[in-house]
């Protein structure tokens, strides 16, 4: 085979194996460029990360082989998680996984059935059936998470075995394996290749081409909906919008991993590989300390250079398509005869280019194997050393005593006392005390509207005895690294980071931070990635109040020191955190609708505009209001709620449809948002002429106060980012410093009216 | 497959004229679903058919109608969508914003020339290098989306109300007709009524349309299919950036989360009014009779008091069993050859 290895055929082996080689590059580039991207804990998160899509990337390659497309695996994959979850305290693990991946299987056979029967465009079935599960996924689990009690099939589907490889990722890769096996060696499999080469040619070569086709999609729908099991079940948790992302990242790898659209080409390894590939850059990407709008211009830049190369090969071989190859080379050799040394000599050359980049690549594989044992040995030198030093420096300088580190903390809070946000309120607001009621015996069997229902979540983290706190060193906070693993990269969320920092700043704290875009999965990895990094210590504002609990319970086993912030986790997230802070969201509402009800003189029908489903606020900023109106103005009347992702477009086209229906019985509306939805909101009430509908929101975006200024928003609630961000660093430096900390902290409650919306501008943001 | 050829002139004439009736079936009877929906619109509420609510409809589809309608031509030459039309949005937006203390002229400028630029890319992409459309855009996005976000620092922008270009941006969406009318609504239907002859009475329509029914017979018979591929994404990043910047009017805020979800609603839209995906087929007026059920089916939900999940349903569902009637009514007449 290697004997008549011209320099085409070496060509033609680079472009068939190129996935390899990316991995190679990449895995060389990250190893050399990124800190603790080589540890073996860190190999294991970037498996674990691969394995949440990879079961969906399968199905998706198979539908891809026959030339169709599966817009639906992501939602696919959210129910699979959703149903394992929910089912489970009924009916056990195994019959909630199988009922899963029935379900799964079902949706895929009715996108079988509607490409193969019906003859729909498969880009278009898809889509409508990605439209209707996410409408059934949000129906089905109210728009909230779902989570189990037990964590024991939970940790063991974590844990690695054999030091690298945890059951989850063993899963998946024995499906790879299995799906690899299946294309490559059966007749059926090299029947989907065929299918997608030529349908036609398929179809007259006997192959029941419909039914190939079906089973493709089916297999799609069921294994997208296993992944989603298996995270979920990791996770004990699932998320309705944990399978978000998925889609286009397993697009993206599934074509980076060289299987065509046009179909008959490609494979699950390659699909695996490349998965990898993607999974590996955006590891080294957030050990190098990058953020999210850098992972997403390096994916896109891949992609693009992926589908251009593709383009040119493509080209390359139409050029030669349907010519004789012998006659080409008689050609390529008259050429030669006639042009001479000329073409000899670049032919040469290239031949000179391949075998330089075949050493070079050589080279760098035997150098990165080299490079990472001398790290592993130098690593653990270097811990040993480390742990000397500093118990030398700790013998040795006796400037640590605790009267110095008393007076510097004195002055330090001074300093921060003088800082302020832009809209000249205090950095570091006083805490607010809260009363807490006698919990119910059972929340969940009191009515919606009544405001202990939902106990859980509103005094959350009271009444939880903490486990295996780690000790503050009490040797001042100068020096110390913390991470900031941020939710989502958002306004409010870019506030609290400038917060953050000033106090960092101001304590000679060096902070880190890693964007998780509201996805589950994603803040799972951060958090593995961090126990690599061992910081002393991590601010995490969750993703999510129930899926954040195993992450907040590894980094405790771990022994890092963890501060949660702005959303209020779950009862269970409390054990393992130090303190949470954050706005109360509940009381701030309260405080907002005893405003709304006055204003409305405790009577008319009003409207709720709610939050994005599957978040806290979606239930704090609605039912607080609905609780609080049936107690303080029982003739008040609930109307309407609905979601609107807070886009200013949606939330114009429901309100014009609420003051078309209700008309004069609309008197109110309060609304999770104060710029984009509160816009939509506006923008209906000036087209139906119905300025007096009173309005409430939460605040306070520079939007919400401009409308306050000019009388088209009534009150909005006072919500500082920059304090959200500022007071947890504050709390850091306090227990670096040793000092007890308040294990919950709320900001106080305020809001803002056209009385006082002056002390409040300019706006934050 | 190859077609038997028969020579009874009597099965032909037939299938000529199940052939004109799917093809009526196919472009416009998207319009007698509108219909039915506008009956039990008014059978569900007294107040649907009030002027008032119907203007509201108007009014919000008119940002869906314009991306649409460019769209429309990239399916139209099968090229599919361009899937980084959020982020167009957002570019241009924010380019409009970014330069308002440099005149009005500079603002829209500005704003229609970042979109156009992404268009041209994405056009040169697709068109010459033969790059495939879906992919393409979705790296296009990646890349961009990755772009606004560092250039802004995750941070929002605001147009200044006190210089004019700040004032006059957010009035563009505000400005309305003979007091009721609004001019972003009547732009729509200026655009709807230029893109229906552009595509239908000139050549490039013309061109398009052969591009999108054989890519290879057009090229063969002297289109510059590639011009054209390139013309169709740049029309569409014109139109998406239009809406861009009326969005971001709107909002008062430029940030890089304008226009999330506008690629795929236009695409549904799209295809619901008969723009076939296999390119070639379909009409702008059938295309506004998708946008206009759309709009008239989540203002119905609305009116009927559905709440916002089985809303979702009911549109999935609703997508779904039109496109699946049409497509199963136009192979039945032999129009789409599988």
């Amino acid at each position: 085979m290697f004997s008549n290895l011209s320099s085409k055929g070496i060509h033609h082996f680079l472009s068939e194996n190129r996935i390899y080689f990316l991995l190679l590059v990449v895995f060389s580039i990250m190893a050399m460029a990124a800190p603790h991207f080589l540890s073996l804990h860190n190999q294991t998160t970037i498996l674990k990360g691969m394995s949440l899509s990879m079961p969906a990337a399968i199905g998706f390659t198979l539908v891809m082989i026959c030339g169709q497309l599966d817009l639906s695996i992501g939602t696919n994959l959210t129910l699979g998680g959703m149903l394992t979850i929910g089912l489970q305290p009924i009916l056990g693990w195994p019959a909630s996984i199988s009922i899963a991946i029935l379900c799964g299987s079902l949706i895929g056979l009715i996108n079988g059935f509607l490409v193969a029967k019906i003859k729909v465009d498969s880009f278009i079935a898809t889509l409508g059936m990605m439209i209707i599960t996410q409408g059934l996924i949000y129906t089905y689990s109210h728009g909230g998470t779902l989570s189990v009690e037990s964590f024991t099939l939970g940790t063991w589907m974590e844990t690695p075995l054999l030091s690298v490889f945890p059951p989850r990722v063993l899963i998946t890769i024995g499906l790879v394996i299995c799906f690899e096996f299946l294309l490559i060696y059966t007749r059926i499999g090299r029947g989907f290749y065929l299918i997608g080469g030529n349908r036609h040619t398929a179809w007259n070569a006997g192959l029941p081409v419909d039914q190939y086709i079906i089973s493709a999609f089916t297999l799609s729908g069921a294994l997208a909906s296993l992944g989603g099991a298996l995270f979920s079940i990791g996770l004990n948790s699932a998320m309705p919008t944990m399978g978000n992302n998925s889609l286009m990242e397993v697009v993206a790898a599934v074509i980076i991993g060289g299987t065509a659209m046009t179909g008959g080409q490609g494979g699950v390894l390659k699909s695996m590989i490349a998965l990898l590939t993607l999974t590996i850059l955006y590891n080294g990407l957030e050990c190098i300390g990058s953020g999210w709008e850098t992972r997403k211009m390096a994916s896109g830049f891949v992609l693009a250079c992926v589908v251009l190369y593709d383009a040119f090969s493509s080209a390359q071989q139409k050029k030669v398509r349907g010519r004789r190859h012998e006659l080409i080379e008689e050609i390529d050799m008259d050429h030669i005869n006639q042009t001479g040394r000329e073409t000899d000599m670049t032919n040469k050359e290239t031949n000179i280019a391949l075998t330089a980049i075949a050493v070079v690549g050589c080279v760098s594989i035997v150098a990165i194997f080299a490079m990472f044992f001398m790290s592993m040995q130098s690593k653990s030198q270097m811990a040993l050393v480390s742990s000397d030093a500093i118990q030398k420096a700790q013998a040795s300088t006796p400037a640590l005593n605790p009267v110095d580190l008393l007076s510097l903390a004195q002055q330090q809070d001074e300093q921060i006392a003088q800082l302020k946000p832009k809209d000249g309120q205090p950095l570091i607001l006083p805490p607010s005390t809260k009363a807490i009621p006698q919990r119910p015996d059972d929340p969940a069997a009191l009515p919606e509207d009544d405001a202990l229902h939902w106990y859980d979540m509103e005094y959350s983290g009271w009444g939880v005895t903490k486990i295996n706190q780690p000790v503050s060193p009490a040797d001042g906070p100068s020096g110390k690294n913390v991470i900031y693993l941020r939710a989502v990269d958002h306004p409010y969320h870019t506030g609290m980071m400038k917060g953050m920092n000033k106090i960092a700043q101001v304590y000679g704290i060096n902070v880190k931070y890693k964007t998780a875009n509201n996805d589950i999965n994603i803040q799972n990895q951060q958090v593995d990635q961090v126990i690599n990094e061992r910081p002393d210590m991590v601010i995490v504002s969750p993703v999510d109040a129930k899926a954040c609990v195993p992450l907040f319970r590894k980094l405790n086993q771990a022994g890092i020191p963890v501060i949660a912030i702005n959303l209020l986790p779950d009862p269970e997230a409390h054990k393992y955190i130090l303190a949470w802070t954050g706005p109360d969201d509940w009381r701030q509402f309260r405080l907002l609708t005893h405003e709304f009800a006055k204003r409305m003189n405790y009577e008319g029908g009003y409207c709720i505009i709610q939050h994005f489903p599957g978040c806290s606020p979606f239930f704090s900023r609605t039912w607080s209001v609905v609780s609080e109106l049936k107690k303080i103005a029982p003739k008040m009347k609930l109307l309407a709620m609905q979601t609107t992702d807070l886009e200013s477009e949606k939330t114009k086209d429901v309100v014009s449809g609420w003051i078309t229906r209700f008309g004069d019985e609309l008197k109110g509306i309060s609304s999770a948002d104060d710029s984009g939805a509160q816009v939509g909101i506006n923008e209906a009430i000036k087209n139906a002429g119905r300025e007096d509908i009173i309005r409430v929101a939460a605040g306070n975006s520079k939007v919400g106060m401009d409308f306050i200024k000019e009388g088209r928003l009534h009150a909005i609630t006072y919500q500082s980012p920059e304090a959200d961000g500022a007071i947890p660093m504050k709390l850091a430096a306090d227990w670096f410093y040793g000092k007890p900390i308040d294990p919950i902290r709320y900001l106080p409650i305020a809001i803002i009216t056209s009385d006082n919306v002056d002390q409040y501008l300019p706006a934050q943001w | 497959m190859i077609n038997p050829i028969t020579p009874d002139s009597q099965t032909d004439e037939r299938k000529l004229q199940i052939s004109w009736f799917s093809r009526w079936l196919n472009q416009l009877g998207i319009y007698v679903l509108l219909l039915f929906l506008l009956a039990a619109g008014v059978l569900i509420s007294s107040k649907f058919a009030s002027p008032n609510n119907l203007l509201n409809i108007m009014r919000n589809i008119t940002l869906l109608g314009i991306v649409s309608t460019g769209v429309a031509f990239i399916t139209y030459s099968r090229h599919y969508l361009d899937i980084s039309i959020p982020s167009i949005m957002a570019f241009s937006g924010l380019a409009a914003i970014s330069a308002q203390s440099y005149g009005i002229a500079a603002c829209l400028c500005c704003g229609f020339m970042a979109g156009l630029t992404i268009g041209l890319i994405n056009g040169y992409a697709v068109g010459y290098w033969r790059v495939n459309p879906i992919i393409w855009t979705l790296a296009m996005l990646f890349m961009l989306d990755g772009f606004l976000r560092w250039a802004y620092s995750g941070q929002q922008i605001y147009p200044d109300k006190d210089t004019s270009a700040g004032a006059f941006f957010l009035n563009l969406s505000q400005i309305e007709i003979l007091g009721f009318f609004p001019l972003a609504t009547l732009l729509l239907l200026i655009i709807i009524a230029i893109g229906h002859w552009l595509m239908k009475h000139t050549l490039f329509g013309r061109q398009v349309q052969l591009v999108g029914s054989s890519y290879e017979a057009a090229r063969l018979s002297g289109v510059p299919v590639k011009r054209i591929v390139m013309l169709t994404f740049v029309l569409s990043a014109f139109t998406t950036s239009f809406a861009g910047l009326i969005l971001t009017s709107m909002n008062m805020q430029g940030t890089f989360e304008t226009g999330l979800g506008y690629e795929f609603n236009a695409i549904t839209a799209v295809v619901l009014g008969g723009v076939n995906l296999t390119g070639g087929r379909g009409s702008i007026l059938g295309m506004f009779g998708g946008v206009l059920v759309i709009g008239v089916l989540l203002n119905l939900m609305t009116l009927a008091g559905l709440d916002s999940f089985t809303q979702m349903m009911v549109k999935g569902i609703v997508f779904i069993t039109v496109v699946s009637l049409t497509t199963w009514f136009a192979r039945k007449s032999g129009r789409i050859d599988v």
